[in-house]
Order: C-alpha cells, then structure tokens, then sequence
C-alpha cells in the first residue's frame, strides 16, 4: 500500500529529521503521550512535540534497570521510562529540550520526579485534576496557561490566536481523519487489523504532521475501496492502561495467533484520542481545555468511574465486538481495582466476557499469556 | 478410530488413548529436559497399556487425530492441533462428572479455576501461574524441607487437631515461618496441616474470583494430596469430587476433543 | 466475663459494669472469642507498659472507639461517615462535629490497632479485602484491604457515605468506588494535585491551595446536603482547634524525647497514642487531650528520674510512621538498641508553625494541608524528612516505607540518596508495611535492623573517639 510505504519511509528518516531541526534551533519538547498536553501549543510556537515514553515500551532490560532507582511496586511502563533515559539507547530521550508531564496518577508522577531527581532534564509539571468538576477545569486551565508561557519563554515565540488556530485546524484535521478510518472498523471485515490501526496512531505521535495528514488521507481512500469478503472473526474491543510503541504483543497473540481481531481500543497512555475536536470559537485556550479534559474518555483514576465503563460498554455494542480484553501494566493500581468490578457489569448489560491480562514486560509472559488468549477466544467463539 | 491426547506440563507429561471412544491406555511420565521426548515417552506407554504398541511406529499415521495441550503443546511434533489445557481440563472433567460446573486444578508449577456450563464448555477462568504458593511447588518445598516424602503429606496432615498457621504469602517466607515454628517445638502434622491449609486456603482466594458452584471438581497432581483436599472443602464449604486420575484429565479433554475433530 | 482483660485496659469497675455488654456484643460480632482475649491478655502484657496511666487510658479509648464503630448501626446513628487515612482528618472532624447524628471513624484505622496490635486477628479481615476486589500480589494497601474486608466480614457496618481525599493516594478512592458498587455507599471525594515544581519552595503554593480550598468548600456544601445538617464556620473552627491540641502536645512531648537520653518511653506506647488522636470523633479527641497531657507528665517524671526503654547513649533514629497493626516490629528495632525519639509522619515542621496569610476558613485548612510537605510532591517529602532528621539530630533514618503505597514508595530511594548526601547520615530504606505484617513480618526485617543498629554503633564510637 501506497500510504504505508511512505508511512515507513518517514519514521526511518524522523530521527535525523529532528536532529536537523534541533540544528536549525527548533525546540523539541518531550512529553508524556497521556493525552492531556494539547500539542496544539507546541507546534504554535514552532517548537515540535515528540513523545518521550511511548517509545519502545514492551522491553524488559528497561525495568530491569530501573530497579536501581525505583521499587518495583509502580507501573512498570512508568518505572521503564526512567530505564530508557538510564540506558541511553534511544536517541529521542537525549534530544529534548524540556520534558511536559501532565501529572494524573501516582505511578506518572514518579516519572517526572525520577526525570527531575537523576537526569538534567529540565521537567514541566502541571496537575490534571481527577475529576470533571468547575473547579478542576478551572485548575487544568490553569496548567495549560502555564505550559503556553513555558513554552513562549523558552521558544521566543508568541503563541498568538492565529498560530494556535492554524495548529488546531491541523490537528483537529488529523483526529478527523482516524476517527473516518476507525469507523471503517464497525464493518463486518475491518479493512485493517487492530495492529496496523495502533502503529498508525503511533506513527502519528512521532511524524511531521502536515506528513501524517497527508498519508492518513490517502489511507482513508485507499480503504474505502478495499472489498474483503473474508468469514467474520471474533472481534475483540481492547482496553487498559497503557500501549506503548513496540508493546505490540497482545496483538500478535490475538489476532496472528489467536485468528480474532481487535476492532477499538481505549487506553490512558500511548493511543491518541480523536472522538473530540477542538473548536474554533472563543477562547481558545478554553477550547483545548474543554476538549483535553472535559470531553476526553477519563482513564481509571477519574472519578467517578461509571463514566468510562459506561463508554466501554457503548463501544462494544457500536462495534459488535464479541469480548473484551483488559492490558494493563502490573501495578497500575486504579486499572486492576476497576477490572475487578467491572465485568459483572459488562456481563449483565451486554453478556459479554472479559479477560484481564497484566504485564511486567517480562519475556517469561508471553507463554501464560498466549494460554489465557486462546481459551478466552475459543470461549467467545461458542457463543 | 484411533485418537490421543497429550498434555505436556512444567512437571510431567500424560497421554489418553480412545479407540472408538473409549479410554483404551493412559501413562505419566515425568517431562524432564526435553518436551518432544516426554510426549513421545507417554504416548508409548499409553500405547502399551493398550496394546497397540509396534516398534518403529509412526504416531501421524497411527492415529486418526491428534492433540496436545499443556504449557508445552505447541512442541509437540505429531499432534495436528493444539488447544489449551483451561479448555481441556473443561472438557475432560464433564466427560466423566457431568455435573461439574467448578474445576479447581492444583498443578507441579501452576494453578487454575475453571466454571463451566451444563454442556462442558468454559464460561470463565481464573489462573495463578506467576506465584509458587498455591501451588504443588509449595508442597515440595515443604516437604522438602521436613524430610517427608511428598505422597505421604495430606495422611499425616489429617492426624493434625489443631494446624498450624502459616500466615506469609511468600513460599520462601513461609518456609522461614516453618523452620522458626519447628524450632519452637510445633508436632510435625501440625505444621503439616498448617501447610496444607496455606495452600488451599491461596488456591481459594484466586478462585472466589469465579465463584463455588456445585459440583466442584478437584484435579491435577495435588488432588491426590486428601490433606488439601479436605483443606479446600472446608475453606469453600462445599464437598469435593476428586477424580479416580486426577492428573489425566487435560490429556483426556484433549482426546475427547481429537475424537470430536472427526465429527 | 473480661473483667480481668478490661482492668488490664484501664477500665474502672464502675466503667466495666456499665460497658460490658456493649463491649461483649462488639466482640461477638467481630467473631473475638474467649482464647482471644486470653492471647489480647498476654500481648498487652507483652508489648505495652501498662504501669503508664497514659496507656491503660489509650486502652480503654480504643476498645470504646471499637464498640462505638462496630455497634454504630444497631444503636441507631443515623448517618455513619467513613474518611480515610491520609489525609485529612481534620475537614472529616469538622464534619463529625456536626450532629449528634453524625457518626464519624475510619474503621481501618480502628481494626489495625485493635484486632490487629490487640488480637492480632486482623489477617482473616485482609483476606476478606483480598477476595472482594484487591488481590494479593498487586501491592494493594492493606489498609484499604482492611477498610473493604470490615465491611464484607460484617465486623464494622456499611456506612451511609465516605469523605475521601483523591490526590495524595489512587486506591482509597478506587475502593470507595468498591463500596458503591457492592453496597450503595455515596462516596464525596476532595480534590487536588500533586504537581508542585521540583524546585519550587514547600512553604509556597498559591494556585494548589486556591484549587484545594474551592475544593474544601464545595465538599462541605455536598456533605451539608447529602446528610441534610448545616456546618456553621464556628463550629468549624471550634473542631479545627480541637483536633490540633492533642497534636500540640504531642509536638511538646517530642521535643522531649528530643533531648532525653536515655529513652524514657517505647514508641510502642506512644503508638497508641499517635494513632488515637487522630481519631475524627470528638468524644475521642477530648478524652485524647487528657490522655496526652498524663502522656506528656509521666514522661517527663521519667526523664527526670532517668528511668530508660532503651540503653542511654544508644544511637538515635527517625522513624517514619508508627507501626499500625504490629507493636512487635518497633518493639524489635529498640530492642537492637535503637533509640526512636521521633516519628515523622506526625512532626509538624517549623514553616507551619507560622500562622497562614491566608484569611478565608476553607484557605487556611487547604494552606495548612498542602503546605505540611508530605501531601505536596516528592520534594516536598524529602524536605520534609531531611529537616526532620536535622531538626532531631539524629544518627540515621530508618525509613520503613509502606511499599504497597505509590506516593510514598517509589521516592524511597530519592529520599536515602537526598539525606545521605546532604546530612551525611546513613539511612536504611526498609521495605515494610505497617497495615500487616504476613510478608513483612518481625523475623523478617530483623536481620536489616540489625545490620543498622550495628553500623550506627560503630559509627559513633568512631566519632567519640575522635
């Protein structure tokens, strides 16, 4: 396909691309790809956003390493990160100018401190508040007001009304695009597997964005016209934490493996969330923070809980999806406490079963976990 | 027609045979280094025991289907599918207790619970593969440890009035929790039972997860241990049916499941 | 029938005559039998020095909280509030304060040093915990196992709402979340973020405390409601300066400690008393007054007469946070001949000691909150511990960390690095959990304390000889 192919050529080269561009004085800014930093505000100031801890998560060597500065009782996605950064074998980690970390949960907090505490790393910290109350869009506005001034200080560029309108329309032009292709999933044979929707929706994090639109339009057509008559396979909405670029394993077992396929996901850190636009009247910074905080799906620790699991249980039924699979890292406190309540409720308004599998990114799991997949399909299967 | 299931485990690898659907041979044999090796192991022997052993005999073309199943069934060279124990041990335990609905399986290296349905399919399950207690392992360490062959454990737990309380969660904690305990003088039946407890009462709390329903059936290798199992009843409060092979019921499921493949 | 067990605990003969049936009917509920209270006999007699008036009077408060909490649906309190541990007891007494109606305890609290320290019966109610939604093997607190699993166990009632703090901790909220979907509890959450810059001064923090503050009183409207009473700001106020004087004197009874040499009192029994005053009832926090000021005399009597716990000239350590289910572990690690003259979960550092700028009620609650350190950021808790082992002058920090705590736990590590450099004092980053002790038990930790105590030893012998 067309699309992919310039898809690949762009994250072989992005690495070198940012180097250049850091040469010609552009700002990279590091941040946490939790959905609640507004990108928008980055490329208004010219500067470019790169997501720092998306990158290769799944890998082992990382935790491990972290152990010497960490317990072993935090999210692992969360301890790896400051593993990365130790390790020094991803370039993108030394690249940063600033590091912006939206602070949610406990388990994200410790990353931005074991980034202040070890490395020189100058980090941005502003708190999103844990529930959608007046006050607490008032406080998350608050932070991005914070963030904007950061970011003019440290670019030297206002970021004007113009500019952050230009940078909205781009990006609203983008969540457009995936929310058209992820529709396409509804279809009986998805013109795409789950994988190759999530290295898109990574890829996004990482490529130009004028280039990301360009491919996600000629991908939107390029499916369109794709006719596939192959029988229906279980489908399977896949929810948790986080999915980080190179974790791509729960995949490979569900739908190479497993002969099922993933038709939506929804998860705290590593997908982009595109059901939202920003809008384009009044303030501006309002609408970022309207559309960031207030109409984002809230990961587990907001409260109350009710409103995810209701939109879970909503997208399942938009998706005809025959099972639920719950990926999340160990330790993630708030997700394990919520997938304990939360199938009888799946079960008793749409029937449908749920299985839950936790990470470590420990290689050892991949046998357990293709064990626990297959039953779990094969279950689903019958009915 | 002539149908086998394996089952390859962390521990020891088993086979049934069914001839026109009937358990014609079962073995056991211990896995060892090599997963090809045990599953052939056990396949002959099973083969023996019926009597349809030959040298030199291919297992592709002497049965009809073939699966396997346990942590090793991908392995298996001649088997023609491979399915997983959960499904398996399913399949097994309705064969031959209809009215199962609750499997609690106590292996060397893991243990599961399993709810199924009045036809014999899995409509949830719940799995311990990552911590040792709870599992056969605590038992050996145990064992170990006291100077007790392992086989004699749940007898001597039974003459035990009052068990011991093991209260780590840890296998490696609790083992210091015994060695201090036997220091103190504690009988060894009660720091037997006190073992023997401990693991039922782990396996229990992982399994509540799915619920008690009538029948509960009891398999694995550490359903021969009667210590555990009276453990189990009075943890769950219901009555425990322990097969006459505990150990064969995945390999059974999975011949079951071979015969069914021939429609 | 207890009698001999309640003298022990400081009940007067009068008092056992008017309260045993009460307390036998709490006891049966909670399923404690005769060979519990004989085993409840030996421990006290054990771990905690009951010659001490300030402890037999500890006692009996604490076997009273737990009647009162476990009997408080029976006898009819209409509206039974549970707040949590941490950390803001102090809006939640405010709430207390406002009816005869309005029944106010952290039953977790009350479990562990009752069941737990007294009975050691409080693992069949983790393990309720663990069954109904917080597993083991997923570093889950045992404090909300404990808070979950009393109510599953029927040993404490349901209660009608939990007032809950949901920035500093992800789980309480999470388990709260639990009891409304197993039981219908209404759940009032109070907001905040912990996202103060690293270099950024604990003592200043104006946009967290406006949020905080907006945040106090938008939950004090909600309480008004849900319970249909009113919270006038005096009796606010009057609840606010309730609950701080035992605390004063508790501060008082620090300093103490700070310059006796040798230990004049165990912090076993000062345990008793620490976690006592933070009780949300105000019943318990007069009698919690009286009972800190007879703490704080016999103390100084003791010093006075040079009566030691613990060897004079022993090395002095911080500790974190007393032990809330286990007197055996602080028993142990003074017993290794380490003398604990502080605690520093409950030290209040010297810039709080400054009265707030702030005038409006519900910002100076929010300023004294956010400002104490520990609930601000993880700089804020390494200043906060580095100050307190400086103020004390201590020898070392022997930081049991509650390992199933995010907040508290992933900064163990920083904080050993941050004192070690910059106070030069060793400190011993000890994993532990003070809510139970199946995996961190007493033998467990033994061999690193000892370790400790022994480094600490020869560490000051070298200096004297110097």
């Amino acid at each position: 396909m067309q699309a992919r192919e310039k898809l690949s050529a762009h994250l072989r080269s992005r690495i070198i691309e940012l180097s250049e561009l850091k040469r010609e004085g552009r700002k990279v800014i590091g941040y946490l790809p939790g959905g609640y930093m507004p990108e928008e505000l980055v490329y208004a100031c010219e500067a470019v956003p790169v997501p720092v801890g998306l990158f290769r998560g799944g890998e082992h060597e990382p935790v491990l390493v972290a152990g010497a500065y960490l317990p072993r009782w935090i999210d692992t996605f969360c301890r790896a990160q400051i593993g990365y950064k130790v390790l020094k074998e991803e370039p993108l980690y030394d690249l940063i100018d600033l590091l912006v970390v939206p602070i949610t949960d406990n388990n994200v907090r410790a990353i931005a401190d074991c980034w202040n505490f070890y490395t020189d790393v100058e980090v941005l910290r502003y708190g999103v508040p844990h529930a959608k109350t007046e006050n607490g869009f008032r406080y998350y506005l608050e932070g991005l007001h914070l963030l904007k001034q950061k970011l003019e200080k440290l670019t030297g560029t206002k970021i004007t009304d113009s500019r952050l309108k230009d940078a909205i329309r781009l990006c609203n032009e983008e969540r457009r695009l995936f929310q058209e292709i992820s529709l396409m999933r509804k279809a009986k044979c998805p013109p795409l597997t789950g994988r190759e929707f999530v290295e898109l929706n990574h890829a996004s994090f990482l490529i130009d964005k004028g280039a990301m639109v360009e491919i996600l339009r000629s991908l939107c057509s390029e499916l369109s016209q794709q006719e596939s008559s192959r029988p229906r396979q279980p489908r399977i909405l896949l929810t948790g934490s986080t999915l980080a670029l190179g974790d791509y394993k729960v995949y490979d077992l569900v739908e190479n493996t497993g002969g099922a396929i993933v038709v939506a996901e929804e998860f705290a850190e590593g997908m982009r969330h595109f059901s939202a636009e920003v809008s384009l009247d009044g303030d501006l910074m309002e609408a970022l923070a309207d559309c960031y905080f207030r109409r984002r799906i809230p990961p587990a620790w907001f409260r109350p809980a009710r409103e995810r699991l209701d939109y879970l249980i909503r997208l399942s039924r938009e998706f005809d999806v025959d099972g639920v699979i719950w990926y999340q890292l160990m330790y993630r406190d708030s997700y394990d406490i919520e997938s304990f309540y939360f199938p009888r409720i799946l079960k008793e308004e749409t029937g449908l079963s749920m299985l839950k599998i936790a990470s470590d990114y420990d290689a050892s799991e991949l046998g357990p976990f293709r064990t626990r997949i297959e039953t779990f399909i094969q279950i689903i299967r019958k009915n | 027609m002539l149908v086998a299931g394996v089952d390859v485990g962390a521990a020891t690898a088993k086979a049934v045979i069914l001839s026109n659907g009937g358990i014609v041979g079962q073995a056991i044999v211990p896995t060892g280094d090599r997963v090809v090796t045990a599953a052939e192991n056990a396949t002959r022997l099973a083969l023996q025991q019926a009597g349809l052993w030959k040298e030199g005999v291919d297992f592709k073309e002497l049965f009809d289907f073939v699966i396997s199943t346990g942590y090793g069934r991908h392995s298996v060279p001649f088997a023609m599918k491979a399915v997983t124990e959960i499904i398996c041990h399913a399949k097994g335990a309705h064969f031959l207790l209809p009215t199962a609905r609750t499997i609690i399986d106590i292996g060397g290296q893991d243990s599961k619970a399993i709810s199924l349905d009045e036809k014999g399919n899995v409509s949830n399950f719940v799995m311990n593969d990552k911590c040792a207690a709870g599992t056969g392992r605590f038992l050996e360490v145990m064992a170990h440890v006291l100077n007790v062959p392992i086989e004699e454990l749940g007898k001597i737990a039974l003459t035990s009035n009052s068990p011991c309380q093991i209260s780590s969660t840890c296998t490696i904690f609790a083992e210091s929790e015994m060695v201090s305990l036997r220091a103190e003088g504690k009988p060894k039946e009660d720091l037997i039972a006190g073992i023997v407890k401990a693991v039922a009462s782990r396996v229990a709390v992982m399994a509540r997860g799915i619920g008690f329903r009538r029948d509960v059936v009891f398999t694995g290798g550490v359903a021969k241990n009667i210590g555990v199992k009276k453990a189990l009843e009075e943890e769950i409060q219901m009555n425990i049916i322990v097969p006459a092979e505990p150990q064969t019921m995945g390999a059974l499921g999975a011949a079951l499941l071979a015969q069914a493949e021939l429609g | 029938m207890y009698s001999q067990f309640l003298q022990s605990c400081g009940f007067e003969a009068e008092e056992i005559r008017k309260e045993s049936s009460r307390i036998d009917r709490a006891f049966h509920i909670a399923g404690l039998g005769p060979e519990d209270i004989e085993r409840a006999q030996w421990r006290i007699r054990k771990y905690f020095d009951t010659t001490l008036l300030g402890v037999r009077q500890s006692l009996k408060i604490w076997l009273k909280r737990f009647t009162d909490l476990v009997l408080a649906r029976e006898e009819g309190r209409k509206i039974i509030v549970y707040p949590s541990w941490p950390p803001e007891p102090r809006i939640v007494s405010m709430v207390a304060m406002a009816s005869e109606d309005v029944f106010c305890e952290t039953p977790e609290i009350v479990m562990d040093v009752v069941l737990g320290q007294i009975f050691d019966k409080i693992n069949p109610v983790l393990e309720a915990g663990e069954e109904h939604g917080l597993p083991p093997g997923l570093a889950m607190c045992a404090l909300n196992q404990a808070r979950l699993g009393g109510i599953v166990k029927g040993v404490v009632p349901v209660p009608d709402m939990t007032i809950t703090t949901s920035f500093f901790c992800d789980q309480t909220p999470k388990t709260d979340e639990l009891l409304h979907e197993l039981y219908g509890v209404r759940n009032i959450f109070l907001d905040n973020c912990m996202d103060a810059a690293w270099d950024e001064p604990v003592e200043v923090a104006p946009r967290c405390v406006s949020y905080f503050a907006a945040e106090i009183r938008r939950v004090i409207k909600e309480f008004e409601e849900a319970a249909g009473v009113t919270l006038s700001e005096e009796r606010l106020r009057e609840a606010r300066a309730a609950y701080a004087r035992p605390i004063f004197v508790y501060q008082e009874i620090m300093q103490m400690l700070k310059e006796a040499d040798p230990q004049p009192i165990s912090q076993v029994d000062l345990g008793l008393l620490y976690w006592l005053i933070q009780a949300p009832e105000q019943k318990s926090l007069k009698e919690g007054l009286a009972i800190s000021n007879n703490f704080a005399r016999e103390i100084k009597a003791r010093i006075e007469s040079g009566y030691g716990v613990v060897a004079k000239g022993a090395p002095k350590i911080a500790w974190f946070c007393h032990h809330a289910t286990d007197p055996g572990v602080m028993r142990m690690v003074e017993q290794t001949g380490l003398a604990i003259p502080v605690t520093a979960v409950i030290w209040t550092p010297p810039w709080l000691r400054i009265k707030s700028e702030f005038t409006t009620f519900a910002e100076r609650v929010a300023d004294q909150t956010v400002r104490g350190g520990i609930n601000r950021s993880t700089k804020g808790i390494i200043e906060f511990f580095k100050r307190c082992c400086k103020e004390f002058n201590v020898d070392g920090f022997l930081y049991l960390y509650f390992f199933s705590c995010r907040p508290i736990c992933f900064s163990a590590l920083m904080v050993k690095k941050a004192i070690e450099k910059e106070l030069g004092i060793p400190v011993l980053a000890l994993e532990g959990d003070v809510w139970d002790t199946r995996s961190y038990s007493v033998e467990a930790l033994k061999t690193r304390v000892e370790t400790f105590a022994e480094l600490l030893r020869s560490r000051k012998l070298l200096e004297a000889r110097r």
